[in-house]
């Protein structure tokens, strides 16, 4: 008991030197605190953000060989993904998730529209097919398994003003421009078609009747082209062989990590994938918006571990010197009776106490500048990051009928101060203690008494 | 039988090797004041830290009460046998003259439930009323610190007590006054005092005076009264 309160009248009696000691250990843990939180908020929120990042793989044919193929044998024939292929790529371990879609250029003639168009028949020839006749689109449908989750709407500039979005097959959202034009309203129907005839088979293709679930709005940015006449509705509608020439037939696909890319690519081919298809990914976004965010857990990493290399080397050293300064009062201790081990019990108590003052401090400072900090981390982080390699589509720029690929910028990383950072922080402080107590107790075990006050005296 | 035996105890400092004294052999008894003479670098005071466990003999042994004092816990025999007066005080300066007290007695394991008062009384013995003891010792002058000393070693009240010059810097009156303590612890409370000293006026006081003769031994030279 005596030593606690020989530490305390000790703490109180030397101010100068423990306020030095105090400010070192003061600046250590504010500094490792801020380190702690910014690394533990970018780490969390890196993963977080892995989680649900939409890494799209693009799969798209490659027209070059297409026509080259197609210029050395009249026999051949596009490569399409079939359903079934579609299905084995889906249940690859690699992908996060599948979104399936269609889209369809359709007319229908009983409607109004803003634009007019040609209603006249041409004729079209696609790469290594026979000569169709076909009219020029009036409307592009766009079909997906969850309409809300269209990219056009995730983007926040289409909204739904009006019913809902389609939940039966039959149902689609049209623009408002189109439903003033014809007078529709959620629950009306109309008719479209596709611009073709008959399908590849030559069968000819039905109309398909269409019920308005929802109406959109969306605000025109200047010089932005009007998209009216898109109408969104359910994919399998648009895949149904009755109503379409060849379903253009969409599934994309979302890797966990864009790293899987080649693997994913490998199981493709080897399920069945033609080898026109080149697979590419979003893998720009990944890198902007993640890398960033890891950088900064690594600046913060690499600050934490020199703050405490520097801070650990002062507070050794300072410990070895305050025991030299203290040496006359640890020879007197020694000569009283006082035994070893208690005299560096209390030089331990007094780093103790010292520093559980800093930690308390440390960790109010810290946590009152790590937001700021990482806030300004991040914004430097990401107008790196951003002002680097263009970004690929859906990350910035909206396209109606492409999937939103949910890859946003990271704006905001909480720092917050958690547990486990207390934790880790009171870990950082023990361990500094621990070592400004054992070179103390170290320094002061050297000592023998007689020695000092021969010194001394 | 003797509190504290000496049997041909010799000293040299490390890396030295011509001898402080040695072939030095002495009984001191309880109830009796003992002073040690010598001039200046016979070794009194490296006698005095052998005595008080701060240093160990590199010859023969020095037995407290009949233990060999190498083999005992020398941290307790300091705490709690043995009081102390340094030439040099050797207070705690931070500390005031009290705490000082209070410290020396919870180092000892002395459990008083008035230790504050135990040690007020005990510098008032010394002449160190309530207002000093409650001053930083750096403040005090060197009579008061001395004073001081003298309470502190005596504060876990010791069976043996060692002063070297305990007397030096205090005035003809206090002088008088803490040699009458000493005696007193002597006599009265039958404790051993081991004094050393170049004051003349100090061995007047003593039952037994020793001179330590550099490089030599150590001689009985008679009793107080005669010497003086």
């Amino acid at each position: 008991m005596y030593i606690l309160k020989n530490a305390l009248q000790n703490l109180f009696r030397n101010t100068g030197r423990n306020l030095l000691t105090a400010a070192i250990f003061l600046l250590v843990i504010t500094m490792s605190c801020v380190a702690l939180v910014v690394y533990n908020g970018s780490n969390s929120m890196a993963e977080q953000y892995k989680d649900r990042l939409s890494t799209e793989v693009l799969l798209n044919v490659d027209d070059r060989k297409v026509s080259e193929a197609a210029g050395e044998d009249d026999t051949f024939r596009r490569p399409t993904l079939t359903d079934e292929l579609i299905q084995k790529l889906a249940a690859s371990p690699y992908l996060k998730k599948t979104v399936y879609s269609a889209q369809m250029e359709a007319i229908a003639d009983e409607l109004k529209y803003s634009n007019p168009v040609d209603k006249r028949d041409i004729e079209m020839q696609r790469a290594g097919e026979d000569l169709v006749k076909t009219r020029r689109p009036q409307y592009y449908l766009y079909g997906f398994e969850d309409v809300s989750q269209a990219e056009a709407f995730q983007g926040g500039k289409v909204k739904l003003i009006e019913g809902g979005f389609p939940t039966a097959e039959d149902e689609c959202v049209i623009s408002d421009t189109l439903a003033e034009l014809n007078g529709l309203k959620p629950g009306d129907t109309f008719q479209a078609k596709s611009i073709y005839y008959t399908d590849k088979q030559g069968r000819a293709l039905e109309k398909m009747t269409l019920k308005v679930s929802g109406v959109y709005h969306w605000d025109y940015d200047e010089g932005e082209m009007n998209v009216d006449s898109d109408i969104f509705t359910k994919y399998r509608l648009l895949t149904d062989p009755r109503y379409t020439y060849e379903p253009v037939f969409q599934a994309s696909f979302f890797l966990k990590n864009p790293r899987d890319l080649d693997a994913f690519a490998q199981e493709a081919y080897a399920a069945g994938l033609s080898e026109y298809y080149k697979l590419s990914t979003d893998a720009v976004a990944y890198d902007a918006f993640v890398k960033p965010v890891e950088q900064m857990g690594t600046i913060s990493l690499i600050f934490l571990c020199v703050v405490l290399a520097l801070g650990a080397a002062v507070l050794l050293i300072l410990s070895s010197l305050v025991v030299r300064e203290r040496k006359y009062e640890i020879g007197v201790l020694r000569a009283m009776g006082m035994k070893k081990g208690k005299v560096a019990a209390q030089l331990i108590l007094e780093s103790v106490l010292i520093m559980a003052v800093c930690l308390a401090l440390g960790v109010a400072l810290g946590s009152l500048f790590s937001q700021p900090i990482t806030d300004l981390l991040l914004s430097h982080q990401m107008s790196q990051a951003l002002g680097g390699p263009t970004l690929a589509g859906g990350t910035g720029a909206y396209s109606f009928g492409g999937l939103a690929t949910e890859n946003t910028p990271i704006t905001h990383i909480s720092a917050a101060l958690s547990l486990t950072t207390v934790t880790e922080l009171a870990g950082i402080a023990l361990v500094l203690t621990a070592a400004a107590g054992a070179v103390s107790t170290a320094c002061a075990m050297k000592y023998e008494p007689m020695r000092i006050l021969r010194e001394r005296n | 039988m003797a509190v504290l035996s000496l049997k041909d105890v010799g000293y040299t400092y490390e890396k030295t090797t011509k001898p402080v004294f040695r072939g030095l052999s002495a009984d001191f008894e309880a109830g009796r004041v003992y002073c040690i003479v010598g001039k200046s670098g016979a070794g009194k005071t490296s006698l005095l830290s052998l005595l008080a466990g701060l240093d160990t003999c590199t010859e023969g042994t020095i037995l407290y009460e009949g233990e060999d004092l190498s083999r005992l816990d020398r941290d307790d025999y300091r705490a709690k046998k043995i009081g102390v007066v340094f030439q040099g005080y050797n207070l705690l300066l931070n500390k005031s003259a009290l705490e000082n007290i209070e410290l020396s007695m919870a180092i000892s394991g002395v459990r008083r439930k008035d230790s504050r008062a135990y040690a007020l009384a005990l510098l008032e013995s010394v002449g160190i009323d309530e207002e000093t003891a409650g001053r930083r010792v750096l403040s005090l002058s060197g009579g008061e610190q001395q004073r001081v000393a003298i309470a502190r070693a005596l504060s876990h009240e010791p069976d043996l007590l060692l002063a070297d010059e305990p007397s030096g810097n205090l005035d003809r009156v206090t002088e008088k006054d803490v040699m009458k303590i000493l005696v007193d612890l002597a006599h009265s409370q039958n404790k051993c005092v081991i004094i050393v000293t170049h004051s003349q006026k100090v061995t007047r006081c003593a039952d037994e005076i020793w001179g330590l003769n550099k490089g030599g031994g150590l001689v009985y030279m008679g009793t107080g009264g005669e010497a003086g």
